[in-house]
């Protein structure tokens, strides 16, 4: 188990901070009664005029307006958010079920996402998911918190089953955008999983698979044994079989790449295989319009 | 089916020991997935998959199989030739007139001939090809078919009243049949024969007809015979005679002959005066393969003494008067009007005018010379050279020395002992024939009375051919299973000693032929 601010090499914790994570600021006129006090990362901005309504604070009142025009105005201002970043690690028994690179991958995707959130002056926010809906570990608003966040990615380990439904529609503090990490081996309706409040952020979706997972050998006769139910398939891993496997592959990653974009958010799919830098590079790269 | 090398058999604990790994083999990898969602809709549609991974059984009985076949080609599986259902069988069957000779239980030889080999071919495949070849041969010729077909045709036979000669009718038969001689006699069958014998199984005593003479008086045949038996125990015979050329009456007599005894038989046949020729038959009898059926001339009768020189021999001197008659007189000396003079274990310094006989010539000194008629001079270098170089003959050639003397060249055998030679010669003499008797003492063989048959056998001819009778060559071949009969202690009504089975077929190519080609077709299939 590598240790928190080993997750991710020092070198590539200073490239991520060349990296733009693509969040959304997402913005909102301030309601009447809004906060108005500054928060962490945000500014307010004038946006326009509009007329007094009864409950609308006098604080607002443009009196240099009423002068010139004789009638009540308010001033509208926009608060920009802080971008807030929620990383969704899967850490059902699936996730370390074909190898640890698997899942040590997962965690260093999970990490970088983090990290690339509160480099770009956001928070972060690290969750596992689980069957159940999923938990929070830890929480960085600034580089300093960054480590912490590690070392408790790097204490988590798979297990138990998983539910990627509950886990994407538990509770979310506002306008925060959603990181997913997982193999996305679940059953799970990728739109339905994904539907978000209104005003919520982009996800985004990483699918990461083992090698093994992606690119199933020929084994010959085997029984397969699912890692969270039990449940057990003999079947013959022949060429006919694999291709039937890459196809249904294909088809599930489409849907949830589909899903994905539909909700405006970023698939990418990646396996074991890959280095950390490079997915979370297509990550950060503007999607190719095809 | 037998193995010519069993333990090669072993390798067919190569044959579990291949399905116990495959069965090993055939258990399935558990292989820990994250999630079977997409397995299972890879999986969808395809036939549920079975919960082992054995090849198909097609493809595992092809390897068993081939396993198999090439452990049983390493034991080298045979058949002989008879149980090989490709084979063909050729049956000669004997329907002499001996095998009408009936026991005392009733049946005759041809029923237990018919029974044995209704019982040899119940063990021959129904599609086996059958040749059924009689002797004499009966009005269809030779039959072939299926063996119900050959024993149907068998049963419409019966015993014949004539003679024939059972091993040349073999000569159809090929290599690759067996040849089964189904008859009640011991055939004189050559080392290493093939040849199946299947004995009649007549329970009869050993006895023949030794000697048959007849002779015309007062209008009637009147007939002396002599039957032995050389069974153990005594035996109660009939002796049957009947006239033979042209064919007429005849005439039985039973009688009792003890173990061992020789007995003669004085008969008459009224009204048959012009016969020239009769036959005699003892039954039960068919105890050797020579003249059961003993066929003799009608003479006037041999006049004359015989001049005997020499100890006395019993049996010789029984054979002899059953021979000459009854009335036979034996006399020392030289009479001039001898019908025979004999010789036993004496060599004379001159050999007498007239038939001669030399048994048993040991008695001769070595190195003695003496002529033979013209006054030849006999170098004699062993008793058995000397008796022969006795002859004085132009031809008489050195014979070869031993247990296996071999008769020069103008002399003509009379017997011969099976692997022995030629043990009696007669010799064409101006004075006379002369007829040499050797059984070399050293190779076990020698003058006793225990072979009456064998004496009479032989007096008979001698007597035929002093009188200008020539023997029939058939009748001296087959006189050497008389005297090996005789010799051997061999009984009639036993099977005889069976002879060398065909080599057997030999399934060792076809097995590794099938191996081969079920190895191929599971490669094939692989491919």
């Amino acid at each position: 188990m590598s240790d928190g601010p080993g997750l991710l090499a020092p070198d590539f914790l200073a490239r991520l901070g060349r990296m733009r994570l693509p969040l959304r600021r997402a913005s909102g006129g301030a309601p009447s009664g809004g906060r108005t006090t500054r928060r962490l990362g945000g500014v307010l901005e004038f946006v326009a005029h509009r007329a007094y309504a009864p409950g609308d604070d006098p604080r607002r009142v443009d009196w240099n307006a009423y002068a010139r025009l004789g009638r009540l105005a308010v001033k509208e201002f926009a608060r920009e958010e802080v971008p807030r970043l929620r990383v969704l690690l899967d850490a059902s028994a699936s996730m370390g079920a074909e190898g640890r690179a698997k899942w040590d991958r997962a965690r260093e995707v999970a990490a970088a996402l983090a990290a690339l959130a509160v480099f770009a002056g956001g928070t972060a926010e690290a969750a596992e998911a689980r069957k159940g809906g999923c938990r929070t570990l830890a929480e960085a608003g600034s580089e300093g918190a960054i480590p912490g966040l590690l070392r408790a990615l790097a204490a988590l380990e798979p297990g138990g089953p998983g539910d990627l439904a509950s886990s994407l529609r538990g509770p979310r503090r506002g306008p925060e955008a959603v990181a997913l990490v997982s193999d996305l081996l679940d059953p799970a309706d990728p739109r339905a999983a994904l539907a978000a409040p209104p005003g919520a952020g982009e996800p985004i979706v990483v699918q990461l698979l083992a090698a093994g997972e992606a690119r199933p050998g020929g084994d010959g006769a085997i029984e397969l044994a699912d890692s969270e139910t039990g449940e057990r398939l003999p079947c013959l891993a022949d060429e006919a079989l694999q291709a039937r496997y890459a196809e249904a592959l294909t088809a599930h990653r489409e849907r949830w790449r589909r899903a994905v974009v539909a909700a405006g958010g970023r698939f990418v799919a990646a396996d074991d295989s890959e280095p950390v830098e490079a997915i979370v590079g297509r990550v950060v790269r503007p999607p190719v319009v095809r | 089916m037998t193995f010519l090398a069993p333990e090669g058999l072993l390798a067919l604990l190569a044959v579990p020991a291949l399905l116990l790994l495959r069965l090993a083999g055939a258990r399935r990898r558990a292989r820990i997935a994250g999630s079977l969602l997409l397995w299972r809709r890879a999986a969808a549609g395809r036939p549920a998959e079975r919960g082992s991974r054995l090849p198909p059984p097609a493809d595992l009985a092809l390897e068993a199989a081939a396993l198999a076949a090439a452990a049983l080609a390493l034991g080298d599986p045979a058949s002989p030739r008879a149980e090989a259902g490709e084979t063909r069988l050729v049956v000669v069957l004997d329907r002499t007139a001996s095998m009408a000779a009936r026991a005392p239980d009733g049946r005759t030889a041809w029923d237990r001939a018919l029974s044995a080999l209704e019982a040899r071919l119940g063990g021959v495949p129904p599609g086996a090809r059958v040749t059924l070849v009689a002797v004499p041969g009966i009005p269809g010729g030779v039959v072939e078919g299926p063996p119900l077909e050959v024993l149907r045709a068998a049963r419409t036979a019966g015993p014949a009243a004539s003679s024939g000669d059972l091993l040349a009718a073999r000569l159809p038969s090929r290599d690759d049949r067996t040849v089964l001689l189904v008859t009640d006699r011991l055939p004189a069958l050559a080392a290493g024969d093939p040849t199946e014998v299947l004995a009649a199984g007549v329970p009869l005593p050993n006895a023949a007809v030794t000697a048959l003479r007849a002779e015309r008086a007062d209008g009637a045949l009147r007939v002396f015979a002599a039957v032995a038996n050389l069974s153990e125990a005594a035996a109660d015979l009939r002796l049957s005679v009947r006239v033979a050329d042209p064919e007429g009456p005849g005439t039985d007599r039973a009688l009792r002959c003890g173990p061992g005894e020789e007995v003669g038989v004085t008969l008459e046949i009224p009204g048959a005066a012009g016969a020239h020729a009769i036959v005699a038959i003892v039954s039960p009898g068919g105890a050797l393969d020579v003249d059961d059926r003993l066929r003799a001339p009608v003479g006037d009768g041999r006049t004359g003494p015989v001049v005997w020189n020499g100890p006395d021999a019993p049996a010789l001197r029984r054979a002899l008067r059953a021979a000459l008659g009854p009335a036979t007189e034996f006399a020392a000396g030289a009479p001039a009007d001898a019908a025979l003079h004999v010789f036993h274990r004496e060599v004379p310094p001159t050999l007498p005018d007239g038939p001669t006989l030399l048994v048993d010539p040991v008695g001769a000194p070595p190195g003695l010379d003496w002529t033979v008629g013209s006054g030849a001079p006999v170098a004699a270098a062993g008793p058995w050279e000397a008796a022969l170089r006795a002859t004085g003959l132009p031809a008489a050639a050195p014979a070869a020395t031993g247990a296996s003397p071999s008769p020069p060249a103008g002399a003509e055998v009379l017997l011969r002992a099976g692997g022995r030679g030629a043990v009696a010669f007669v010799f064409p003499r101006r004075e006379g024939p002369l007829a040499v008797v050797g059984l070399p003492a050293a190779g076990g063989w020698q003058l006793a009375p225990a072979y009456p048959v064998f004496w009479g056998r032989l007096v008979r001819r001698l007597v035929a051919r002093t009188a200008g009778t020539t023997p029939r060559v058939a009748s001296l071949d087959r006189a050497e299973s008389d005297l090996r009969a005789a010799g051997s202690g061999h009984r009639e009504g036993t099977p005889g000693p069976r002879p060398a089975p065909a080599a057997p077929l030999s399934g060792r190519p076809l097995l590794a032929w099938l191996a081969a080609a079920l190895l191929a077709l599971r490669l094939s299939r692989r491919a």
